[in-house]
């Protein structure tokens, strides 16, 4: 019944994709927060985010709240608090977004490009970005640096 | 080649010399594509290798299910399907009305109406990329490749969404795989029962 492909594998690399920041599982982080270079989460992030680079969430990690990504997105956590609104948490991501078998979106999730893959749980609404489309959705997230 | 935009290191350098110490010539890892295992290990967490699932095969035009009768056998042909003859809506065709499907179908022209399986009928329809679809499609496996406005709903079956896809509405689905798909769509997940893994 189904026509099976080979099973991907994501290789993170977080020195060539300049991931540079890192909230530990275990670590809560929350508020008004903005990051230059690429983060990876294993822990749990929340509030106002952007993120002038890659984001990561490892599986296990959570993150809530509006999130701004310049750059690509991985979601092997969730995406928005369990039986939360897809209101509560969205997610607007220049880049492609990548939602592997364990990620579990339950939040808005914007991005340029979508790569689902099989067993991915997106509760959502999902909207692709197009090309020309240059106002940010999320454009009151933070305040553009001067 | 090279990807640039590692070249400029600028805001990332100090954090970097903590850990690592770094040749004259950072482009020595910096222009190394990212799947490059060399680098594996050396960054914050040691397995970075992650397994996401399965992927999507790309579409190929050449293979595309438009109305050349071998395609029969490149098309995944659901095992549902029973043999059954399959149902086509050819390039240029507008089709206006109501469909009910015993068997797989594919749309390659326009269709706007409702295409429903019929009651106890498991059936696959697969939207071409010139094919359009105004209105719902309820069917076990649904593949679009070209463009669809309306309720997509597999029930607890599949649902994918290729990289020429065009949808708007809801999707509900039990397994969904997309790539890249242009969508505006909200997602639903219906719990596996029928067609439990």
């Amino acid at each position: 019944m189904d026509v099976k492909t080979p099973q991907d594998t994501l290789t993170i690399d977080p020195i060539a994709m300049n991931v540079v920041n890192r909230v530990a599982a275990g670590s809560q982080l929350s508020g008004d927060l903005s990051f230059e270079g690429g983060l990876l989460v294993q822990g749990e992030i929340a509030g106002n985010i952007r993120v002038n680079g890659r984001l990561i969430v490892w599986t296990g990690g959570v993150v809530r709240g509006r999130i701004r990504v310049s750059g690509d997105t991985y979601l092997f956590g969730r995406l928005g608090a369990a039986g939360a609104s897809a209101h509560d948490t969205s997610l607007e991501c220049q880049g492609m977004a990548y939602v592997s078998k364990t990620g579990v979106a339950t939040g808005t999730l914007m991005a340029r490009r979508l790569q689902l893959y099989e067993g991915a749980d997106l509760q959502g609404p999902f909207k692709t970005l197009k090309k020309g489309d240059n106002l940010p959705v999320l454009h009151d997230v933070l305040p553009d640096p001067p | 080649m090279k990807a640039d935009r590692y070249l400029h290191p600028d805001r990332h350098l100090e954090q970097d010399m903590d850990s690592h110490p770094l040749q004259p010539g950072e482009e020595a890892f910096a222009s190394e594509p990212q799947a490059a295992d060399a680098c594996d290990g050396s960054g914050p967490n040691p397995s970075m290798e992650v397994d996401v699932g399965n992927a999507m095969p790309p579409t190929q035009p050449a293979h595309m299910p438009v109305l050349h009768p071998q395609v029969q056998s490149v098309m995944p042909i659901d095992g549902t399907d029973g043999g059954q003859a399959r149902s086509m809506l050819a390039e240029g065709l507008h089709f206006v009305g109501h469909a009910e499907l015993r068997g797989p179908c594919s749309i390659a022209g326009t269709f706007e109406g409702n295409l429903t399986q019929a009651p106890g009928a498991l059936v696959s329809v697969v939207v071409t990329e010139t094919g359009r679809v105004k209105g719902d499609i309820t069917a076990q496996k649904i593949a679009v490749m070209g463009r669809t406005d309306g309720i997509l709903d597999s029930g607890p079956g599949e649902v994918s969404l290729h990289d020429t896809a065009s949808v708007h509405g809801l999707v509900r689905y039990g397994r969904i795989q997309v790539n890249g798909a242009d969508l505006n769509a909200t997602l639903e997940r219906v719990a596996p029962s029928v067609s439990a893994r």
